[in-house]
């Protein structure tokens, strides 16, 4: 009885649901050559453009602090959905850190929402005060500025942050109580190790250690054996995992395995039309929207850097209505 | 020994009343915070969801009637109240049972099942039909409890 809390939160979604826009939305957005045409149809479905609103970078960060605003206020507890925010903590961690390595500023790095107080995000890493930062950031914050201060190795660094906004991603969605969530998180986690594996195959395992979490979908030892013997043991290796589909994606292109592990999530959201009560309504939401932020994203990248209708196609992720 | 058999048959009138009032009340509670999600993006469907919130309230009523029938039936309501056997007392409290316990449940269940129809009525506005018959089913098995009770109430011997 205990998801019942989230009647009112589930009912308000389903209504904003039918805000989201549709496979034929987009599909007209596809037809309009001119991006103010664009904007004003985004703005005819609910998206608020202001000025500025044809920068498609400005755009898409106030579009989703207005999601995160929106479906704060109507959870029952605050908190629920953070660990749907933890790639935004961790990203935000690793642009302070190089910010502060190499003498710049980071406030035009950072993304919103977060649920780090990134005024003091700054001041806590200049002196090195890890403790006050969550638990599952501090080891990886100080691992990473000493590999920075000290070997300049900001690949190893990375990857460093990378795994271990993976594992807290991992034990939040444990923690979360929603399916939707636990799922996503496995399947990122997987995703992005398929990734790491691509771009590091033929690397030693002890590098690959540190860059591979593991998931429920892709053992993390067996990915590792096999991206350090090269790539080809690790497509052979991909062929007999649950990301078997998405390694033949890989093998075309980077960009085509991030738009079919992203239409992965749309299609996984589907779990939540199930459902009439809990979190996972919300997170699919959530996540739905993200994706429909980032299709409106490529479609105005597209029309801006003048790329054909195929190539802007190609690119686009798929919605969740 | 009699005032104890009438003190049974009060406690079924009054089980019939609480239990299913308890259901009912949770049930439009349910239904009343989905419709408040959705009021709140699209008021216009206000009178689409209120249908549906109205639904898990019957049992509340069944209750009432069940009560008002068992009192009047000892004469507690016209004033005259029967001098009944602990026999005659369980009996009567076993009638205010089915509507109250079927009550209290099928009225959390309706109210489970009109809340998803509200998700409906969200995105489907013209699909809200669907919503109140999946919601109305559950109500046959508070009426059948309702039949039984009226059954036991006018069949105890006086």
């Amino acid at each position: 009885m205990n998801d019942t809390r989230f009647a009112f939160a589930d009912a308000r979604i389903r209504a904003m649901e039918a805000d989201l826009l549709t496979p034929a939305m987009v599909e007209q957005m596809l037809g309009m050559q001119d991006t103010r045409e664009c904007l004003e149809f985004l703005r005819a479905h609910g998206w608020q453009i202001g000025e500025g609103g044809s920068d498609p970078h400005r755009l898409v960060a106030a579009e989703s602090e207005r999601l995160w605003r929106d479906v704060e206020e109507l959870l029952p507890e605050a908190g629920l959905l953070d660990a749907l925010l933890i790639p935004n903590d961790f990203h935000d961690l690793k642009a302070a850190l190089k910010a502060l390595v190499s003498g710049e500023t980071a406030e035009r790095f950072f993304v919103r929402p977060t649920t780090l107080d990134l005024d003091a995000l700054f001041g806590i890493l200049a002196e090195k005060r890890y403790d006050e930062l969550p638990p599952s950031m501090a080891e990886a914050a100080e691992q990473c500025y000493d590999i920075l201060t000290s070997t300049g190795d900001g690949q190893r660094a990375e990857m460093i942050l990378d795994r271990a906004c993976l594992v807290a991603l991992r034990d939040a969605a444990g923690k979360s109580g929603s399916e939707l969530i636990e799922r996503y998180a496995a399947w990122t986690a997987a995703v992005a190790d398929c990734k790491t594996a691509y771009r590091a195959a033929g690397r030693d395992e002890e590098f690959l250690r540190d860059a591979i979490c593991g998931s429920d979908l892709l053992d993390a030892e067996s990915l590792i054996r096999a991206a350090a013997k090269g790539q080809s043991d690790l497509f052979a290796m991909l062929a007999e995992s649950p990301l078997a589909e998405g390694a033949e994606m890989l093998k075309r292109s980077v960009s085509a395995f991030e738009k079919w592990a992203d239409d992965r999530i749309t299609a996984l959201c589907g779990i939540a039309r199930l459902k009439s009560f809990g979190p996972d309504p919300i997170a699919a939401y959530c996540l739905a929207k993200l994706a429909e932020i980032k299709t409106v994203r490529i479609l105005l990248v597209c029309r801006a850097c003048g790329a054909s209708d195929d190539t802007t196609r190609e690119r686009m992720r798929e919605v969740y209505v | 020994m009699n005032s104890l058999g009438l003190a049974l048959a009060i406690l079924g009138a009054a089980l019939a009343a609480l239990l299913a009032g308890i259901g009912s009340a949770k049930g439009v509670g349910l239904v009343g915070e989905a419709a408040a999600g959705v009021v709140s993006v699209d008021p216009t469907k206000f009178s689409k969801v209120l249908i549906l919130q109205l639904l898990p309230g019957t049992q509340g009523l069944y209750g009432l009637l069940i009560a008002v029938l068992l009192l009047s039936r000892i004469g507690v309501l016209g004033g005259g109240a029967l001098e009944l056997t602990l026999s005659q007392g369980l009996m009567f409290l076993a009638s205010g049972l089915p509507i109250g316990v079927v009550g209290l449940l099928s009225g959390i269940a309706q109210g489970r099942a009109a809340a998803a129809g509200v998700g409906i009525v969200a995105k489907k506005p013209e699909q809200n039909g669907k919503g109140i018959i999946m919601a109305a089913m559950v109500e046959t098995y508070a009426i059948l409890a309702l039949l039984i009770s009226i059954l036991i109430i006018y069949n105890i011997a006086l």
